[in-house]
């Protein structure tokens, strides 16, 4: 209630980046756009993740007709199916240099990645709003790609072991990103916070004016 | 209500109304059937709640005959008996199973199934079964699977109801219900060593009962129901020696002899015609509520035309050895160890099999693009499964997806292509005296001889399975889906190296209202005796054609009525 509150008494006719109130840290975000929330960011996520599996599949077939095929299949023989460790391994490392490219280069040059900015949300520095840099778009990127290449690799490390485990252990990784974001006034993730980052959204009736106008915006 | 058998005094004489010796499916449905009334039961079970080897260990005894399994492992001694590992498998025996067939010696039951119906009837209730529905044409009607086309008259589809494995264990049935019953007592651990009678032989004065703790004291009762089993009940019959000297009921050596089975053994192949021929009607699979389980039979015509005991063929599709070897996986093994834990409530630890099915089940992360947020298969993968043929795809199910899914995939797909079908002949046995359960001069814990078995067929046995296949063989080649390829010959010096049986232990004290050909007269009651009655397979003259628990139960409903009214 009191984030709701606060983000509709967002005050109209503000300059970008004038934005401090006495009481709360951060900036508010300008007039028409309220700091994105949980179901927002999970959406945005994933189109993004859509994407991206699209971009490594993609890697995996060239990969593939370059290196090899990963996956070999013999039906005169037991197993039928074997796997190449060493290609795989390789497809784990593009796959994941991909994502960092994608998401820290978009987050870069676009303010946002393709899903975000799809939803008409910006990642943009919670100090002035600026565009993030390079250093603070990797730290950022390692609270959200790095698990799933960690996942990954000890997927493969383990010969597929404990697999479930791993799938567990990173949707709960992801899960509490989800509550710190829902938690902070700003909705700031453990990933804004170290990167220094908020992520806002444009309202969908803009631009508002009013508080009435902003409630009628469907803000929460 | 239970007791410990420990727990009664030393030496005590206890008194009953009725005292039944073994709860098992026998044991359990008499008590049962006395609940509320005002007769008490007394009920020995010589072992506890739960598996105890020690107990298990009473039953132990040499096989002399034929290669059986060895003594104590194809029963349980413990409250609810061999229930607690019973496949659940039913089948009334039919007409000709009770009837006297002139062909085969020793055959005919004193009643027929206008007697019994009635007792099945209310046995399907007691095993849990949906109810009577027995007819092959009413399954195949609304089965979306179907029989093989077998040319001729010769051979049937017949169809066995499973009760749900949940459902099997009469101590889970019924073990709340017996604790509850103030009328009736059973006593764990309560082992009968001997039967007791007065001097001239003719009534049961009392059982002396140990434990394997020590304790002694014994129990008397106006009547006795012995329910222990087709090799136990003639093992105590055997020990009771005090003014029998060849043992209760024995006066014209019949106790123990007639040992029968449901001996099976795998005597052939189909080889199909075509790769596409499915058999997934002849798998263990479910129609609604109810699992049933089809096989193929030769006609009573048949075998009364070829002068044949019962043989019938349980049909097992061997699949594309991809699929045939996950079927036959520890990930597989392990499935089921769970699915029977999780049927029985969690018996035992299932940690391991848990870790197990689920690694199992997770195969198909192995082939999903390493670092993609979303699973996506290999481009390879993808290729591979849009490239090749259907059967083959269905072969590399274990490989990318896990010998589980292959598991659970053969079942539910139903009529998928294989490479072979498998036929195991089960056969009804020609009763013979020579076949029997004698005492060892080996002695249990306790005292009492062990029970030893000579378990034989005849000549006739072979040659009836011989010609059973011959007649499959007809029946299959005719039909165009196959040929069958015979691998038992009759001739061949011994049995084959798979006979086994079927946990069915039966025959031992069978029934005859003539006390020369029989051990019990047709109410139960061992002949020259006032008050020892037996319930359970042993009274069975012939192995028959179904399975023998819901008879077994049926048999001793029946005897509840007699002994309701001859208690009065």
């Amino acid at each position: 209630v009191d984030e709701a509150t606060e983000v509709r008494s967002g005050r109209a006719g503000e300059p970008e980046g004038a934005h401090h109130d006495g009481g709360a840290s951060g900036p508010r975000p300008v007039p028409g756009r309220f700091y994105a929330d949980v179901p927002n960011r999970f959406v945005a996520y994933l189109i993004d993740a859509v994407l991206l599996t699209l971009v490594a599949f993609a890697a995996a077939v060239v990969l593939s007709i370059i290196a090899g095929p990963i996956v070999t299949f013999d039906l005169t023989a037991a197993p039928h199916v074997s796997l190449n460790g060493g290609l795989a391994l390789a497809d784990a490392v593009l796959s994941t240099a991909l994502g960092a490219v994608y998401f820290v280069g978009a987050w870069r040059r676009y303010e946002g990645s393709p899903g975000a900015r799809l939803l008409g949300m910006r990642v943009v520095r919670a100090d002035g709003g600026g565009r993030v840099g390079w250093g603070s778009g990797l730290v950022r990127w390692l609270f959200i790609g790095l698990p799933l290449a960690l996942e990954a690799l000890a997927s493969l490390a383990l010969g597929g072991r404990g697999d479930l485990v791993l799938i567990l252990l990173l949707f709960a990784w992801y899960v509490a990103l989800a509550v710190g974001i829902a938690r902070d006034p700003m909705k700031r993730g453990w990933h804004d916070r170290v990167a220094g980052t908020v992520v806002t959204k444009v309202a969908s009736v803009a631009p508002a004016a009013s508080d009435e106008a902003e409630r009628a915006d469907g803000v929460r | 209500v239970f007791a410990e058998a420990n727990g009664v005094q030393r030496d005590a004489a206890l008194n009953a109304d009725l005292c039944v010796i073994g709860a098992g499916a026998a044991g359990i449905t008499l008590a049962r059937s006395f609940i509320g009334t005002s007769v008490r039961v007394a009920v020995l079970e010589s072992g506890g709640l739960q598996f105890d080897t020690a107990t298990q260990d009473l039953y132990k005894g040499p096989n002399v005959g034929l290669p059986y399994f060895p003594l104590d492992t194809p029963r349980l001694r413990m409250f609810g008996g061999t229930t607690n590992h019973w496949a659940g498998v039913c089948r009334p025996f039919d007409e000709a199973d009770f009837a006297k067939r002139a062909w085969i010696p020793y055959s005919g039951w004193p009643f027929g199934t206008s007697e019994m119906d009635p007792y099945y009837a209310r046995a399907e209730q007691v095993v849990h079964l949906q109810g009577d529905h027995w007819s092959t044409q009413d399954w195949v009607k609304q089965d979306t699977l179907g029989p093989l086309p077998l040319a001729g008259d010769q051979v049937e589809t017949r169809v066995d109801q499973i009760v749900p494995e949940a459902f099997r264990s009469f101590s889970t049935d019924y073990g709340d219900q017996i604790k509850a019953a103030s009328n009736v007592t059973v006593y764990l651990d309560a082992n009968v060593t001997e039967i007791e009678t007065d001097p001239s032989g003719a009534a049961v004065t009392r059982l002396r009962v140990a434990t394997l703790s020590g304790n002694r004291f014994t129990v008397a009762a106006p009547a006795y129901v012995l329910a222990v089993g087709g090799i136990e009940n003639p093992r105590l019959l055997l020990a009771s020696r005090q003014h029998h000297p060849n043992g209760i009921g024995n006066d014209h050596g019949l106790v123990g002899r007639f040992f029968l089975e449901h001996p099976r053994f795998i005597a052939g192949m189909i080889a199909p015609a075509e790769r596409n021929l499915g058999v997934g009607f002849y798998l263990q699979h479910r129609i609604g509520q109810t699992i049933i389980q089809p096989r193929v039979g030769i006609t009573r015509s048949a075998q009364q035309a070829e002068g044949m005991a019962d043989v019938q063929f349980t049909l097992d599709p061997v699949y594309d050895p991809a699929l045939q070897q996950a079927n036959q996986s520890t990930d597989v093994a392990a499935m089921k160890a769970l699915r029977h834990a999780i049927a029985r409530h969690g018996l035992g630890d299932i940690g391991s099999e848990l870790s197990t099915v689920i690694g199992d089940l997770m195969t198909w992360d192995r082939f999903v693009v390493p670092g993609a947020p979303l699973p996506v298969p290999y481009p390879e993968v993808v290729g591979e499964v849009m490239r090749v043929t259907p059967r083959d795809r269905q072969s590399l199910i274990p490989g990318l997806l896990g010998d589980v899914a292959s598991f659970v995939y053969t079942r539910m797909e139903g009529n998928i292509p294989v490479n072979s079908v498998t036929v195991t002949a089960r056969f009804e046995p020609i009763p013979n005296p020579d076949s029997r359960v004698t005492l060892s001069t080996e002695r249990d814990e306790l005292g009492m001889p062990r029970a030893e078995l000579d378990w034989q067929l005849s000549d006739a046995d072979k040659h009836n399975v011989e010609r059973g296949m011959q007649i499959l063989a007809g029946a299959v080649g005719g039909s165009g889906v196959g040929r069958v390829k015979i691998t038992f010959d009759e001739h061949a010096s011994s049995w084959p190296a798979d006979l086994a049986g079927g946990y069915h232990l039966m025959g031992t004290t069978r029934m005859h209202e003539d006390p020369r050909r029989g051990v019990v007269d047709p109410d139960g009651l061992v002949h020259g005796m006032s008050n020892l009655y037996i319930a359970g397979s042993s009274v069975f003259p012939t192995a028959g054609s179904g399975n023998p628990t819901m008879l077994i139960v049926a048999l001793t409903l029946r005897l509840s009525d007699h002994l309701k009214g001859a208690l009065r």
